[in-house]
Order: C-alpha cells, then structure tokens, then sequence
C-alpha cells in the first residue's frame, strides 16, 4: 500500500491500480457527482477521476498540479459508491491517492489543516482550548474582524454558528443509566469537535437511549475516530488513531460481558469506523481486531430502528402529538450516512413514529451539502456552489425544520440557511426524538436565538 | 491549435468552459466504448444556445472539426474525438425550460440529464417515456443524436416519437428554432430527420419533448426459465397475440449472477437460466386484462415460477437489476463490450443460439440481456482491454454476430447508433446507392464535413458521391 | 403535352401512358405508369437527360394537399406509382407489414385485419388511397389520438432517387436506427425528393371490441370542454372527433364522437368513464359502433378532392377558432369537422366547389383568417384549392423555419431538378 519512504513515489504507486480496474467506464456515476454537476467537466466526476488515476497509473499523463486539484475537488460524498454497478470502491481509492500525493509532496495541506490533525483533534486539552479562544473572540465581537482579514476563507468562517457556552460544552458521563426498564447497554462514541459545538446533541442521543430502557457508556479517555484524517490524504495518522479507538471500545461490555453495540450520532465517524479494516493489511493483527469492532458499530438511527429499541422508543414517546409543533419536517440524507453506511430508511422510519410529526420528502436529498467534512473550509466557494441547489431543493418542500445526522451537515446547514435567510430549524435526529420523548416541559418551534453572524 | 481559436472560444464560454490542459482533457478521449480513443484539442462547454452558436460560427471560420457529447454514456463511440477536432459538451446546459402540464410537453436544454426530467415533472403526474439504461447519467441531447431507446419503448417507441421539436445550431453557426410543436410539420420533417443523426448535421440545444401521464396501475411480472430459448419463444408468443405490454425484458444466468452479486442485488433466482421480465400499465382494467391473458402464454413456454412486484420498491429493485446489469457485469471482467443489434422478433430463439455459438468457438465469456420485445439484443462480451488477442477476438465476435442478425433479416442497431464502432458494417447492411442518399442529406447539413466527422458513413462512400455530383460536387 | 405522352410510350408501351387531371393546373398531365421499378429507372434516367420534370404520384387523391407542381409551363410529367401492387412481406408475428407504393391502404387494412392488426393510418378512401401516395402526402389517419401521426409508423423505405438509383433506408424492423432516419424525411416529402417504391409499416393491434360514444355539445365552449375531459382521462379511444350539426338546434351544435376499443374489460370501463363524462351520452357497441365508426371517417369532402380548409389551433383557443372560422364563412353554407386532440386540435371546415366557390373573395379571405388563426396560435391551409385559388398562392401557409435547409436537402438530392421543383414554396 503506501510507503513511509521520503525517496519520490513512482506514479503507479499514487494509484490504488487494482481497484481503478473495477471501472468500466459506463458513466452511470456522473450524474450523481456533485463536482461534475457544478462544473460539467468530466475530470471533475468519479468516470473521470478514475480515468485519470488509471491513466497516472499507465503513465500516460502526468500527476501534475491540475490532477491534484481535480483530487482534492471531490468531495468524498461517495454518492457514486451508490450508483455504481460495478462496485467500484470510489472512497477507498480516492483516500489511497490523497495519502500518496501528500506523502510524495504533491499536496500540500494548509499549516492550520496540518496542525489540526497531528495536533489539536488528537488531544482533548488542546480542543478545548481552541474552542475556548474562538468563544472569547465571538463575545468580545472581534471574530468577523480576524476571519476578513483571512480573505475569502475567512469570510465563510466568519458565519460559523456561535461557540456554545462552556456549559453546553461539559463532557458526558461515563455512565448515564436507562431511565425505565432496562433492555441492554450500548457504548457511544463522544467525538473530537462533537462536544465542542454540538455537545447537546450528544446528550438528547444519549437522553434519547436511556429513556429508550439503554445504559450508556462513553469510554473518558477517547478523543478522534480519525475519519478527516482518512479523508484528507493522513493515512498513517487514521491508523493511529484507529488503533486508539478501537482499544477504548474494546473494555466496553454489556450486561452479558458481550461487546456492546457502538453507537454513534455522527454519520461520518460512523461511515469511518465502519471501515477501519481497510486501514490495515490482512496479515497485521489489527485488521482482525478493526472488523470485529466495525460489526459492532451501529449509526444511532440504525440502532433505534432495530426491533429492540424501537419497542422502547416507541414506549417512551409522548402521547400528545409532539410533532405537532414543528409544522412540516423534512429529512436530508447525509452522505455518510446514506451512500457510505447503506442507511437510508431508519432515519426516516424513526421520525414517522413521532406522533403528530408531518414529513416530507427532499428532492435530490442524497446530493451532498458541501459540507463535507473540513471541505467547506478548504474550498469555500466550491463548497458554497455545491450547497445552493440544496437550498432550492429545501424551498420546494416548504418544511419549517430539516432534520440531519451529522455534525458536518448540521454545521453547514445552519450557517447557509442564516446566510440565505430562511427562516428553517435545523435539528439532529437525535434532538427530534429528545423533544419527543421528553418527560415534561414543552416542545419548542422556534430557531435557537443563536444562528449565526 | 490556434491561439486565436483557443481565446475566442475562452471569451465565449468562460475560462471554466474551456477546457484545455492535459488532465481536464484526458477523460474525453472515449466514450463508454472505450477502446476507442483520441485525446481532443479542446473541450467547449458553453451554457445556452447563444454560447453554442457562438462556437460553432468560430469554429466554422476556423474550420475545426466539432464533436457533440452529451455524458458520454454513448456505446458506439459517437462522441469519441476526431483528428484536430474540439468536444463540444453540453454538460452545463442543463436548465428544464418549461413544463406545460396541459400540452404534456417540456422544453429542456440539451444536456439535462434523462430522469432528471421525469423527476421534475412527476408532480405533475407526468413522466418523460424513453428510458435508456443509462438514463440516471444520459443527456436528453444524446437521447436524441442517438435516438435512444429503453426497455419501455417497446410500447411507447424510441425517442424519435417523443421530440415534437428541436433548436439546432447548424455547423455553420446559424440557429434554426424548429421548437415549436406542430401536429404536422411544415414543409420537410427536420425535426424528425435530426433525430439520431450521431452529431453529423448540428448540435440540437433546446428540444420540446412529449410527456406522458404517470400510468395509474402498473405491475411487473418476473417469469422464471430453466431455459434462453423457452423465454424467447413466450416473448414471440405474447407478441403474436396481441397483448400490449409495457416491456418485455430477458436476462440470461451469467448476468443475473453478476446482477446479485452488484449492489443492486434484484432477488433474481440464481438457478434460472433466464428471467423474462415483463410489465403492464394502464388502466385498472388494461393491467387486469392483459395480466390475465399474459400468464397462460409465460407458463405454456415452461415459466417455473412466476414472481409479481407489488409494491413500488420491489417493481424498483427489479428493474434496477435491469438497469444496472452491464455495469454490473464489470465484475466479471475490467472491460464489456455491448453489442447492439436488432432482429425480426420472431427469429430470438435462431439468433441466441447462433450468438452463443459464435461466442465459444472464440471462448470468450458472453451474457445476454436484451430488450425481447423489440428484437433488441445485447450481446455482452467481457474482456480485458490491456490483453490484445482477446480484444481483437471480442471484436471479431462483434463482427461475426452482426453479420448473421443481417443474414436474417436484421440490422446493426436498435438504440446505441453506428458511431466508429459499427463504421464497416454499414457497407454489409446498405449498398453503395443506400449510403450515397445518406451522404447527399449529412451534405446538406455539413457541406465542409466537419460536424462528427468519420462516423455513421463510411467516409469513402461520401468521397465517391461528392465526385459523381453533375455539378463537380461543390454544389 | 401530347408529345410528351408520345415519348413515354415510345419508352414504355402504349399500356403505361395515360392522362392525370389536376385540381389548380389549367391542363391535364401526361402520365406514365411503369409496371416495375425498373420501368421507373428507365424512365427517371430518360426525364434527366431530356430535362423533363418529373411528379410522382400515387393514386392522385391527394394532389390538392401541396402546391401543383411547376415549372410553369415546362414539361411536367406525372409518374405514378400505382401498377406497383403486391404485399411483400407480411410476417403476423412480426407486427410489421412491407408493400409495393402501389397497393391499395384497403388491401393492407384487409390483411392486417385477418391476423388481427390494425393498420394504422386508417385513412378514408382507402380502396383508392396508395400506401405511397398517403407516405408520400404526409396523411395521418383519424387514428392518430391513439396511435399517433404516420410518420412515426414508416419503419423503412426503398426509394428511387433523382439519379435513378434505388436507395433503401430503415427496414423491416420495429426497432431500428440504423442510419440516418429517411423514411422521416420521405414522409409527407410530396414527391419532391424521390419516388418510394416500398415501404413497411408499423401495425397497431386491432381492438377486440369496438364501441362508439357519442354526446353533443352546446357550443365550442362546450365541445372544448368535453373533448379535453376524454383526451385528459385515462380512456384511450382510438379517435375523437365532432362534426357540426346541419342544421344545429338550441341546445346542440355539435355531435361529439368517441371511438373506443380494446379488451372487453378495458372498453366497458371507458365506456363507463366516458358516459360520466359527457352525460347524457348514447353507446353505440358490436357491429352497430364498426359501421358508425366506419361512416364517420369516410365524410364525403375528405374522400372526394374538394376544396376544404385545414385549420390547427391550440385546444384553448379552439372556441375562439370556431368564431372566428365561423364569422369568417357565415355567408356560406359549410360542414365543419373537428378532430380534437391533447396538444392541438385540427378543424376541417368544406367549401364550396367548382363554380359555386368565388375565388377572389377566398383570396382575401384566407390570409385574413391566416392572421387571426395565427394570433391565436393556429396555423391554416387550404386543401384541393381550385385552380384561381391555386394560383394565386394563399393555400399554402409559408414556410417560417429551415426553408433553406430543405432547399439544400433538395439540391443534394437532386441537383438536377428531375423532379418537379415547386410543391411546398417557389423552388422548392
């Protein structure tokens, strides 16, 4: 696979070749690119990608900077992964090339990316303190003034939804018990940026399994899944951190002392952790451990939906109507959630248990945001491109909420809506069901009083 | 290339519609047929029939050979570039212009992608009937250069019966709006002559095409064969006695194997050796009646089990199995090679056993998956194009199998075009006097011969015709 | 023009020489009738070198559809095809049918019949209409609601081209796509362009049962409506039409017509729909509804070549087109026929013939009409014009797109102009 060596990389070595031969250049992918269908380039679609990779590979055509743009350009959506026939493996191969243009020197990610990545999403303090910082410029009212002078890259940034306060940011317990009749015990997965901009989300899941009859065990020790690393061309730095994750899963056991189901909330982590196995080479040891810990991961709409919990769902649900105050809701398919993980429906199903609740169908709801995991804030204006049919798409269905799965999409969601000035809630899943099974209180329609700049 | 072509070309279209560097170009050297290739000069990506115009006047005065491409799902190699020639994509125009839920009819740019127009019209109730398998990546302009078909042409025809009207940039650059639907045309059928003319006489930009009403009943029926030839002979039977289904698909045991195991496993049965997939909508009472007559003749030919889609997802999933089966023979093998050919319907059983035979004298690995009803075969050979011998056998099958669908009465394509693949084997179907009237009507369009040149005529039969013109052929 | 005839007897035997009159030409046409394409080969190659211009035609039935064929005054000869006769191919299973131009649509219809299909154009007059003649003209049957115009059902062609060549085009398949599509072109090409000789049709299959809906409506508000609820519904009738009512009463001007057929089942389902809709409504079924059906599409004026006009307009604006047609032709008495469909509708209204038609008050009156009909969307021509009607121009409407193209797809494919040049514009 990849080698550590500093000597240049021969360009078949830039290329998982194996892989690329599965293509058969039918095109049925092209369609469904996001790249492709903003551009109409078909170097920018996952045919033409491939058809490049093979042709670096076949040394026809040389790995130049135009290559490498057209490689950091995808958006790693995998949408293609769901339309390909063939069963091209698009995500596996396009991680292989961004870790091996890095390694040879081809691309160079920004020193901030860089130091975010061996740095600051690998030690919790270290988060904790970046996340501090961005808060204090937030309320001292200096933050719009540092990211203009960031140019464009900091003009998207500067829309970045307020840093919650520290409270909202504590850290989960290590146990929080089922709240009724106990059913099992699950471990979830807390996250590096997760408890640092959307800690509540965090705990409405875990609310949401408790009072579904779920203890819920969070391993304290744990920080990154390593899924921006896979994505970003830092191979190495996701088998690391794989490594690391899979060992704190490992300990946490159910009521039986069987591995508990790892839940997560976060479609990407989720996606990646799924995947952990390919990290590893079939004779390292660690590819044994990767699979049996991925069996165990389940995205937490996965989880709820299974027969077991949805029973307890479905007991834990208000009676009057909860849905009711949301006015109409629609549902946007992560890409990691639908394309990577196969999952489509539980989300779906999940929602349509809530009493009251009135869903519609997004059109294109499987065409991804730009979010992207840090894609939006290294290619901002792509990344906006990518996002404005999504608004078109939203208008059309008149819902007043847009449920999501994931952080990424969650962030990009909120700060495009606050840019274009639509006046749609944003709400993970998992807060959709925390409403809806909350004890007392009341169920609130309103947009957060934050929102954005 | 020209400097002077490359900056009045940037000016029209952009820096973004124009591509030129090695890499952005590199994709456009073949179609889906992609053991043809040729990396273009330049790949032109203009937004509106403006823009197109604009291109092909310069490139008129600049006397650059032009090749339309819609995605590229083409299998004949229509788009595949030409010597010092320039791709003219129509990618970015792809803007549904309007729906006219009354008419039943819809103005779209060229480069929208199949179903991307049934999706906008499905909350009208309507839906837009050619449906190439490719249909989820396909261009409606390339629909309409190949007159594409599908498996529901069958019953509502190929794409030639649903374009009521087109705006074509001739090679010259002018701009002939012919969009207006008409019950009749007005003086000679343009429209109806455009369509599938593989890219030789313009580039149709805008196109008003037909809708339908989204059938209110539809159900598909999944008939199970323990043998090819049984399942051809119910399709000859069902069209013999005038049942009217909507589609009447085979496909054979090696592909359903691929089918299963792709991501769009269908629940096709592994043991069978054909399923015959056939569909019937309309009315309640159409579907009762036909469904009523249709089962008798799948069982008479030996169906052992006889499966019906219920519910939408199932219907889905059986036909994404359809749709999806030449991709999903790419597992098989890195490369496949479609082959296109028609037949009269009552001759599938002769020409599947000759098929198959041609194939193993020159053990290469075959699948068949076809469009029945309209005699439509589609031979599919894997292969891999990096091993020269099997390549030239592949082609050499190719060759052997249009060769005896014309000893029977047939001809070289039902929905992909002729394009390079097919070039020779013009001259086996048609005589010299044939192809000179087609080489006088692409003249009419193309005097210079620069819109796809080298495709569809054999370019010697056009050399001759020129010579032979009283008027010294400058006309 | 008696010499002309000498000549072709000279080439082809006293038995293929005879005279055509034509509707809007002062004299009658000589007229050759090869009895085999390579009679017609012959004589093609003979009209080149000697600069005779040549008008194919079928039956003659037609000839008033396009303009007489010019050039003034030169020799014009017209060569039908109508000794071609014989089914070449018909293979039941097949669903196609492959004749010579010559044979009679009836024959055709009669065979089909036999293996139940359905010929379609189901055209009138069929026991004189050609198979090349209704190709060559364009001619759509009243069909065409359900099973559409008969340019979608030519699958092939073989044709004799200026030069005198033989060149076929399609085939005998459903499916095809092989070449440039010019049976697309040849059809409705009035013989401008080349002499089919063969041609295979697409067949349709015939109903099982037929019946036949009729209701009246009070107006052209009224027949819109009632058409646009049945071309809208589900029912799939094989046609539509209304004629006006002579004399019409207060509560109906016209009598609307619905042709069903199908499965039994499927035709007493529309046959229920279609009473919902137009209630009252009288049903017409088994033999009764065949001959009904039969009657109505062979209406004197469009089996006989009288003149009549052939308006197209939107179906919205069909009640304004009745007004302005009828304000337009109230001082005369007239027949009006109306063939609505979804996206347009034909309105076919009788003129008067022969002495009884003034000519210079047409003259006025068609562009006229022309310009409101176009106003309104609509598009007008005139069919079998007399001769002072013909001449003057005004039946035709000009052609406002690709009229260059379709010179230069004339003078590719004939660039010695063997065949008559004027039948759709001056030159063309």
């Amino acid at each position: 696979m990849s080698t550590r060596d500093d000597a240049p990389m021969t360009p078949s070595a830039l290329v998982d070749y194996a892989k690329s031969l599965d293509c058969i250049h039918c095109g049925l992918c092209l369609n469904s690119c996001p790249t492709y269908r903003l551009t109409g380039a078909e170097s920018s679609s996952p045919r033409g990608r491939i058809h490049l990779m093979r042709a670096v590979a076949e040394q026809e055509l040389a790995p130049d900077a135009a290559f490498v743009d057209e490689m950091d350009f995808c958006l790693l959506c995998r949408n293609c992964e769901s339309v390909c026939p063939s069963g091209v493996h698009f995500g596996a191969m396009m991680e292989h090339t961004r870790d091996a243009l890095v390694k040879s020197g081809r691309s160079k990610p920004r020193g901030l990316v860089r130091f975010a990545f061996d740095h600051v999403l690998r030690k919790r303090w270290m988060l904790r303190l970046a996340t501090r910082a961005g808060r204090t410029l937030q309320l001292m009212g200096t933050w719009r003034i540092f990211f203009t002078h960031l140019g464009k890259h900091g003009r998207l940034l500067a829309d970045v939804p307020d840093i919650p306060p520290a409270r909202e940011r504590r850290r989960m317990p290590a146990l929080t018990k089922a709240a009724c009749d106990r059913r099992g015990a699950v471990a979830m997965l807390e996250g590096c940026v997760m408890p640092e901009l959307y800690g509540r989300v965090n705990r409405a899941a875990a609310s949401v399994l408790s009072r579904s009859g779920f203890d819920v065990q969070v391993p304290r020790d744990h920080v990154c899944c390593g899924s921006l690393h896979a994505h970003n061309g830092d191979l190495d730095g996701a088998r690391a951190l794989a490594r690391s994750t899979i060992a704190a899963f490992e300990p946490l056991v159910d009521e039986h002392g069987a591995p508990a189901p790892v839940v997560v909330d976060s479609a990407g982590c989720g996606a990646h952790m799924k995947e952990y196995a390919h990290l590893f080479a079939s004779d390292d040891p660690w590819h044994g451990r990767a699979k049996a810990f991925s069996a165990r991961v389940k995205d937490f709409s996965e989880f709820l939906a299974a027969p077991l919990a949805r029973d307890g769902l479905v007991r834990a649900l208000r009676t009057d109507a909860p849905g009711q105050a949301l006015g109409r809701v629609t549902y946007d398919d992560p890409c990691h959630l639908c394309h990577a993980q196969g999952v489509r429906k539980p989300p779906r199903e999940l929602l349509d248990l809530v009493p009251g609740l009135e869903r519609v169908e997004l059109p294109y709801s499987e065409q991804c945001c730009g979010s992207a995991g840090i894609y939006s804030m290294l290619r901002p204006a792509d990344s906006l491109a990518i996002f404005a049919p999504k608004v078109a798409a939203l208008d059309e269905t008149g819902a007043r909420v847009l449920v999501t799965a994931n952080p990424g999409c969650h962030l990009q969601w909120d700060t495009g809506l606050a840019r274009e000035r639509r006046d749609v809630r944003v709400m993970p899943l998992a807060e959709v069901l925390e409403l809806a099974t909350r004890p007392d209180g009341r169920v609130t329609a309103s947009r957060p009083a934050s929102g954005g700049a | 290339m020209d400097p002077k072509l490359i900056d009045g070309l940037r000016a029209i279209v952009g820096p973004a519609g124009l591509l030129a560097d090695d890499v952005r170009r590199k994709p456009y050297e073949s179609d889906a047929l992609a053991y043809l290739k040729r990396i273009p000069e330049l790949v032109v990506l203009p937004r509106d029939t403006r823009q197109c115009a604009a291109v092909m006047e310069l490139c008129a005065r600049h006397r650059v050979p032009v090749v339309a491409r819609g995605a590229g799902t083409g299998l004949s190699g229509g788009a595949t570039p030409v010597e010092g020639g320039i791709v003219l994509g129509l990618a970015r125009m792809r803007d549904v212009l309007a729906i006219d839920p009354e008419r039943r009819i819809a103005r779209v740019q060229a480069g929208v992608v199949n179903s991307d127009l049934s999706i906008a019209t499905a909350k009208h109730g309507l839906f837009y009937a050619p449906d190439p398998s490719s249909q989820k990546a396909c261009t409606l302009g390339g629909n309409v250069a190949e007159n594409s078909g599908g498996p529901h042409c069958f019953r509502h025809g190929s794409t030639t019966r649903h374009v009521e009207g087109l705006v074509i940039v001739t090679a010259r650059g002018d701009v002939l709006d012919l969009s207006r639907p008409r019950a009749d045309p007005l003086g000679l059928d343009l429209v109806g002559l455009f369509v599938g003319s593989e890219g030789l006489f313009g580039i149709a930009t805008e196109l008003t095409l037909r809708l339908l009403p989204i059938p209110p009943v539809t159900e598909t029926l999944l008939a199970i064969y323990t043998s090819l030839e049984a399942a051809c002979q119910a399709v000859t039977q069902v069209i013999a006695e005038g049942l009217e289904p909507s589609a009447l698909e085979i496909i054979d045991k090696l592909t359903i194997e691929a089918v299963e195991a792709s991501v769009l496993a269908a629940g096709y049965p592994q043991d069978a050796e054909a399923v015959l997939l056939v569909e019937v909508e309309g009315s309640e009472a159409e579907v009762a009646s036909q469904t009523r007559a249709l089962e008798p003749i799948l069982r008479a030919f030996g169906a052992f089990e006889l499966r019906r889609a219920r519910d939408e997802a199932e219907r889905a999933r059986l036909w994404a199995g359809r749709k999806g089966a030449f991709g999903a023979m790419g597992r098989i093998a890195p490369d496949l090679y479609v082959i296109d050919a028609v037949v009269p319907r009552t001759k599938l059983a002769a020409l599947v056993r000759a098929t198959t035979a041609i194939c193993r004298e020159r053990r290469l690995k075959l699948a068949n998956v076809f469009h029945a009803g309209d005699g439509n075969l589609h031979p599919n050979i894997s292969y891999d194009r990096r091993d020269q011998d099997e390549l030239a056998r592949v082609i050499d099958a190719g060759h052997a199998i249009l060769r005896t669908c014309i000893e029977h009465g047939g001809a070289l394509s039902g929905e992909h075009g002729i394009g390079l693949e097919k070039l020779e084997a013009m001259e086996w179907l048609f005589t010299q006097d044939d192809l000179a009237a087609m080489c006088r009507v692409k003249e009419a369009w193309d005097p210079e011969g620069r819109m796809n040149p080298g495709k569809l005529i054999p370019v010697h039969t056009c050399m001759e015709t020129r010579s032979a013109l009283p008027s010294g052929g400058r006309a | 023009m008696i010499e002309l005839a000498d000549r072709v007897r000279g080439l082809l035997g006293p038995r293929a020489v005879g005279e055509l009159e034509w509707r809007g030409r002062k004299d009658p046409l000589a007229l050759a009738l090869p009895a085999s394409v390579d009679e017609m080969q012959v004589l093609l190659r003979w009209a080149r070198a000697e600069h005779v211009s040549v008008v194919p035609v079928g039956a003659g039935s037609k000839l008033g559809w396009s303009r007489p064929p010019g050039p003034r005054g030169g020799d014009v000869l017209a060569l039908s095809t109508r000794r071609l006769q014989r089914i070449v191919e018909y293979e039941p299973g097949e669903g196609v049918i492959t004749a010579l131009a010559g044979t009679r649509m009836a024959t055709l219809r009669d065979a089909a019949r036999e293996h139940g299909h359905w010929l379609t154009p189901d055209v009138p007059a069929a026991e004189n209409a050609t198979l090349g003649g209704v190709i060559a003209a364009g001619q759509s049957g009243r069909d065409r609601l359900r099973h559409g115009p008969v340019r979608h059902h030519v699958l092939g062609v073989r044709a004799l081209m200026a030069d005198a060549t033989l060149a076929k085009s399609g085939g005998r398949l459903v499916k095809n796509v092989t070449g440039f599509d010019l049976p697309r072109l040849f059809t409705g090409s009035h013989g401008a362009l080349c002499v089919i000789v063969e041609a295979t049709l697409r067949l349709a299959v015939a109903p099982r049962v037929e019946a036949v809906v009729t209701a009246s409506a009070r107006d052209g508000a009224e027949l819109a409506a009632r058409a646009r609820a049945v071309v809208r519904s589900r029912a799939r009738p094989i046609s539509l039409h209304a004629a006006r009512l002579d004399p019409p009463t207060e509560a109906a001007q016209f009598a609307l017509f619905a042709h069903l057929g199908g499965h039994d089942e499927v035709v007493r389902d529309e046959i229920a729909l279609l009473r919902e809709l137009w209630e009252p409504a009288a049903v017409f079924e088994g033999a009764e509804a065949v001959e009904l059906a039969r009657g109505q599409r062979e209406i004197d004026f469009l089996v006989e070549p009288r003149p009549w006009l052939h308006a197209t307009t939107s179906p919205e604006s069909l009640p304004a087109v009745l007004g302005a047609l009828d304000r337009a032709t109230a001082f005369l008495p007239t027949r009006t026929l109306v063939e609505p469909a979804l996206a347009s509708v034909d309105v076919q209204l009788r003129m008067p013939d022969g002495e009884k038609l003034d000519a210079a008050r047409w003259i006025e009156l068609v562009p006229a009409l022309r310009r409101e009909l176009a106003a309104l969307g609509g598009s007008l021509t005139v069919r079998n014009p007399t001769r002072k009607l013909a001449d003057s121009g005004v039946p035709w409407p000009p052609i406002e797109h690709g009229g260059a193209l379709m010179r230069a797809l004339r003078d590719r494919l004939d660039p010695d102009s063997v065949f008559a040049r004027g039948r759709f514009e001056e030159d063309l």
